[in-house]
């Protein structure tokens, strides 16, 4: 799996989880089926898109870190075009 | 080949949210308190008609009419003893009522949690009355949920036809203000899910590791390349973490 959607996943869950949540801490209060329905959907689709930048920008940040602590020690260059 | 540990990692959370999902949104009545038969006061007549009725419930002598918005919700916590008393009548000009069902019903979501009912054993007619229910706290779902939720009061006849219903809103409290499972289990998930999130990017790295400057276009598939082939580059692996490969 790729950290974009290592965090896609893991934004989707986020973002159902935040919404229970919050149900369960009285932050919303949802009456009818269909206005709960939207807002997992809502909070799944917004976790996941969140998630997936999020988990793109920090495996390239990651990458690109590792990559240049690597270098030195290695012999080669790691990069090739 | 190392994609389906990790991909059955992932599974495990998502599985445990569905779960979840499914647990909150499909009705949990057979945890919630049972019917009974509470006292129940009566004024027969013999005459009986589908007439509309006039209202008014009490809970521990407050009107619920004072609960009828989500911030201004009654305090339901755990092990508290509730008493709902309905007071009905049919109005002036009417025939009389056949009131047989005292009925609260408690939302999550849109889907009945939680159902109480008080029936009358023999259902007649009548002008007025007046119903007690007790409630001794909401039992069960007390460990297992907290929020607020919305109740309806209702009143129905023979036909479990509604003559009567009026909605407010209650606050669950867990036992400790915090020990009730979903939220628990909601915060752990939330805790699990965002480490996950957080070391994304070290686990692709370790998934798409840089070629080693030993190995040539053709990956050895056993893991005997690693240790023999070069060990200087074994001793760039240990940055990634602390078990990239064993």
């Amino acid at each position: 799996m790729s950290a974009l959607t290592t965090g896609a996943g893991a934004g989707a869950v986020l973002g159902l989880v935040f919404v229970l949540l919050a149900q369960q801490l009285s932050l919303i209060v949802v009456i009818d089926l269909g206005t709960a329905m939207v807002y997992l959907v809502v909070g799944i689709i917004l976790g996941a898109v969140i998630g997936g930048a999020l988990g793109s920008l920090l495996g390239r940040r990651y990458r690109s870190r590792h990559l240049s602590s690597s270098g030195p020690t290695s012999p080669a260059p790691p990069v090739s075009p | 080949m190392s994609e389906h540990p990790v991909g059955r990692r992932r599974l495990l959370p998502a599985a445990l949210a569905v779960a979840l999902v499914i647990v909150l949104i499909v009705p949990v009545g057979s945890a919630a308190p049972a019917r009974s038969s509470g006292s129940l006061r009566w004024v027969p007549d013999s005459t009986a008609a589908n007439a509309q009725v006039q209202a008014t419930v009490t809970w521990n002598g407050q009107n619920i009419s004072h609960a009828s918005s989500a911030g201004s919700g009654f305090d339901l916590g755990y092990g508290t003893n509730i008493d709902i008393r309905f007071y009905w009548s049919a109005p002036a000009t009417s025939a009389p009522v056949p009131v047989e069902t005292a009925r609260l019903q408690m939302f999550f979501m849109g889907l009945g949690i939680a159902t109480r009912d008080v029936r009358q054993d023999h259902p007649a007619g009548a002008t007025n009355g007046t119903i007690d229910l007790a409630w001794s706290g909401a039992g069960i779902l007390a460990y297992l949920i907290e929020g607020t939720y919305q109740v309806t009061a209702s009143l129905l006849d023979g036909n479990s036809t509604s003559l009567w219903s009026e909605n407010f809103y209650v606050k669950m409290t867990a036992p400790g203000e915090i020990f009730a499972l979903v939220p628990i289990v909601l915060l752990v998930l939330g805790v699990y899910e965002l480490v996950s999130l957080a070391r994304s990017g070290r686990r692709e790295a370790s998934r798409e590791k840089p070629p080693k400057p030993g190995q040539g276009a053709s990956p050895g598939p056993e893991g005997a390349t690693s240790s023999g082939a070069s060990p200087g580059a074994k001793e760039s692996v240990p940055t990634t973490g602390k078990g990239g490969s064993p």
